[in-house]
């Protein structure tokens, strides 16, 4: 039988880093996506 | 570093050791005799604790760098460190209630090292609130850096706690004294286990340097384009 304080404890542990990893990842993108178009803007002038 | 150990490397070796542990927590790890199934909750737990009270040592060293050398690198590692903590603090202060229910009958009660790991979340909030709020990134790094020092003071407090005082929280298992220990798969299941949270834990701070010095590098190229 499964105890259910164990699986909810596993399942936030597990949710709470994918969220934060998901979160990180979608900041540098922006970043990334950000600093290419200051890269192109200043090569154009 | 990059080189010797890229990210992508990094990102699978942490993954394969979180496996290595889930199996040891679950298969390996005998069940516990009075708390049964739940008291597998104790390897994340206290996994997560103890990355959580290293990750403020790594804030308060960071804090320390900065004000000393004034160097963007060690503010870098600081702020780094207290995001990722506060992930792991989170942990502990979700785990613990799952934990403490179906053994304490309650969810939370405010004994000395309940309270003062509360308070070591309070810590991460306010240094990483005072990061996004103080508008001048020199000013906003003193004074996180101040906080990381400052706040320091709790984290010998809340690891000394449930030997300083008669607390609801159990007393140590692990250096406890007579009368406290472990079996040994359980000292293998949990040091696994933490060993995969240090490595997760190295992971994010990776990333979050990586972001740090993206952040920066947007703000030089931004003010280089408005005084040209």
């Amino acid at each position: 039988m499964c105890n259910v304080y164990l699986v909810l404890a596993y399942g936030l542990l597990w949710g709470i880093f994918t969220v934060y990893a998901w979160v990180i990842h979608g900041r540098q993108r922006r970043l990334e996506k950000d600093l290419e178009e200051l890269k192109k803007a200043l090569e154009q002038r | 570093m990059k080189k010797i150990f890229p990210p992508t490397l990094h990102l699978l070796v942490t993954l394969a050791w979180l496996m290595v542990a889930t199996y040891l927590i679950f298969l390996y790890a005998p069940q516990e005799a009075t708390m049964g199934e739940v008291q597998r909750i104790f390897y994340i737990h206290v996994s997560s604790a103890w990355t959580a009270l290293l990750a403020y040592f790594l804030v308060f060293l960071g804090s320390i760098g900065y004000l000393w050398k004034r160097r963007d690198s060690t503010d870098d590692f600081a702020h780094a460190a207290a995001e990722v903590g506060f992930v792991f603090c989170t942990c502990v202060l979700v785990t613990g209630p799952l934990w403490a229910k179906p053994v304490w009958g309650i969810w939370w009660t405010w004994d000395a090292r309940l309270t003062l790991t509360f308070v070591l979340w309070l810590l991460f909030v306010a240094y990483l609130m005072l990061r996004s709020y103080v508008i001048k990134p020199g000013r906003a790094a003193v004074l996180a850096a101040v906080v990381g020092i400052i706040g320091f003071v709790d984290v010998p407090i809340d690891y000394m706690a449930i030997r300083w005082w008669r607390t609801q929280h159990p007393q140590p298992v692990i250096a406890g004294g007579e009368g406290s220990g472990l079996d040994p798969r359980m000292w293998v299941a949990l040091l696994v286990t933490w060993g995969a949270f240090l490595c997760l834990f190295a992971y994010l701070l990776r990333q979050y340097l990586r972001l740090a010095a993206l952040r920066r590098e947007v703000a030089q190229l931004r003010r280089f384009r408005q005084t040209n």
